[in-house]
């Protein structure tokens, strides 16, 4: 079935498309969801949490390509179970439950001028991405946005392991420079 | 967490690079290029070690075929195979005061079977080692016989025939040369016959001269024939040499003793 066709699905409300969708980018999704979470049932849940989100959002979006749009969920979402994952690690006592409490009254932090600031951050990195050559841009995001090991990168891309990590580390501190020039503090 | 920010921000990274990124984690995995030199060099100089061996015995055993060749005759199928020393074959003299030379008489010749080689310019001769200046004392070193007048004025289109024959004791330099064909040896007659043939590099006229060879030992004497000339009439001189092969083999009562000064 094609993404239009799903897509389609979506927008009659038609309940197969989910399962379509699992189907066909099941995969796909998990493996992004298990990079970050590196746990099975959690990346599951994930999952199903970004076919929850696909059928809210279509309509009324009609995303150009279905793999991109869903993993982009998958990896928000799952990033923010690792979040999550990891403040339960930290608490158990009744001091981090204190704190919790008083999380509560902390105003939100997706304050407007905190959202201005990570979009400003978001159009940085693009630019930055931008400039890079293909294959140096390919191998950055396929280690921060697809969370693959260096080991998979390299076999992808018939280079030693020793290279792919040597890569990674200029764009680094390429990246670095690049911020410390558009003056972005984090 | 700053990284946390770093990793969210990257997150957003534009469909078109993500797009393009993508067909790269879709893709199968390519496998991962290695420097094939390394296995490559040994590989090749293994490789290159054993067609040169190949090369070389087979060459010289004839496991290409096309350096053997044969000779169909009545008494048999003699076989030439290619020399790995061109230069093996040479001339014999009989050199020093000590040593005199005479023609051979008819009957000399006759016994011998020389007698069969009426049609070529036939020389005979006999050398013999002297006891003393005044021949008192002599013995036959060896008979040296072939075609011309003395078997080195041969011009280049002419085809140079020499037999040479001793008794045993009295070995025949030349006979080196067949020696690395003994044990592909030819039956003639019932006579085991050593074979062979080189070919020479070019000479000053761009012209090439092919020596075939053949030896063999009957009733206590050694014999060696050679045969050469331009390498275009070499079937002419194969079969010529396999002709007079065949005739001298014949004569398994072969005495030499029987010729004094």
């Amino acid at each position: 079935m094609t993404d239009e066709e799903i897509i389609d699905l979506f927008w009659s409300r038609n309940q197969t498309a989910i399962t379509q969708t699992a189907r066909q980018y099941g995969n796909y999704c998990y493996a992004i969801a298990n990079g970050i979470l590196n746990n099975r049932e959690d990346s599951e849940e994930c999952l199903n949490d970004t076919w929850h989100r696909a059928w809210e959002a279509i309509p009324p979006q009609r995303p150009n390509k279905l793999s991109l749009f869903l993993g982009k969920i998958t990896r928000h979402l799952a990033f923010d179970k690792y979040k999550m994952n990891r403040a339960k690690k930290r608490g158990g006592s009744e001091f981090t439950l204190v704190l919790n409490e008083l999380d509560e009254c902390i105003p939100s932090p997706n304050t407007v001028e905190q959202t201005i600031e990570a979009e400003e951050l978001e159009l940085t990195i693009n630019q930055f991405l931008h400039s890079l050559p293909e294959r140096k841009c390919s191998i950055f995001l396929l280690r921060y946005w697809h969370n693959k090991p260096l080991s998979e990168i390299a076999s992808r891309f018939g280079m030693k392991e020793n290279n792919v990590k040597a890569s990674l580390f200029r764009t680094r501190q390429k990246l670095k420079a690049h911020l410390e020039k558009e003056d972005v503090t984090l | 967490m700053k990284n946390e920010m770093l990793y969210a921000a990257i997150g957003a990274a534009d469909d078109g690079l993500l797009n393009r990124c993508e067909s790269r984690v879709k893709d199968n995995p390519r496998p991962i290029r290695r420097r094939h030199w390394a296995w490559v060099l040994p590989t090749a100089a293994c490789l290159a070690l054993v067609v040169a061996v190949t090369a070389i015995f087979g060459n010289n055993l004839g496991w290409f075929g096309s350096t053997i060749y044969t000779a169909e005759l009545d008494g048999g199928t003699l076989s030439f195979y290619k020399s790995s020393t061109p230069d093996a074959a040479c001339y014999a003299y009989a050199e020093g005061e000590d040593v005199s030379m005479r023609s051979l008489t008819q009957e000399e010749r006759e016994m011998l079977y020389f007698d069969a080689f009426g049609d070529l310019d036939f020389y005979a001769e006999g050398a013999f080692a002297l006891g003393d200046r005044w021949g008192l004392d002599t013995t036959l070193i060896h008979v040296t016989a072939g075609s011309g007048s003395d078997g080195s004025d041969q011009g280049y289109d002419d085809v140079s025939t020499k037999i040479i024959m001793s008794q045993d004791g009295n070995s025949i330099a030349e006979m080196q040369a067949t020696k690395q064909f003994q044990h592909m040896a030819s039956v003639i007659n019932g006579v085991q016959v050593s074979a062979g043939y080189f070919i020479t590099h070019e000479n000053s006229r761009g012209e090439r001269s092919v020596i075939y060879m053949a030896s063999y030992e009957v009733n206590g004497n050694n014999v060696y024939i050679e045969c050469g000339g331009s390498l275009e009439r070499s079937d002419e001189i194969r079969a010529e040499i396999a002709r007079i092969t065949e005739t001298l083999t014949l004569n398994s009562g072969l005495n030499l003793m029987s010729i004094v000064y």
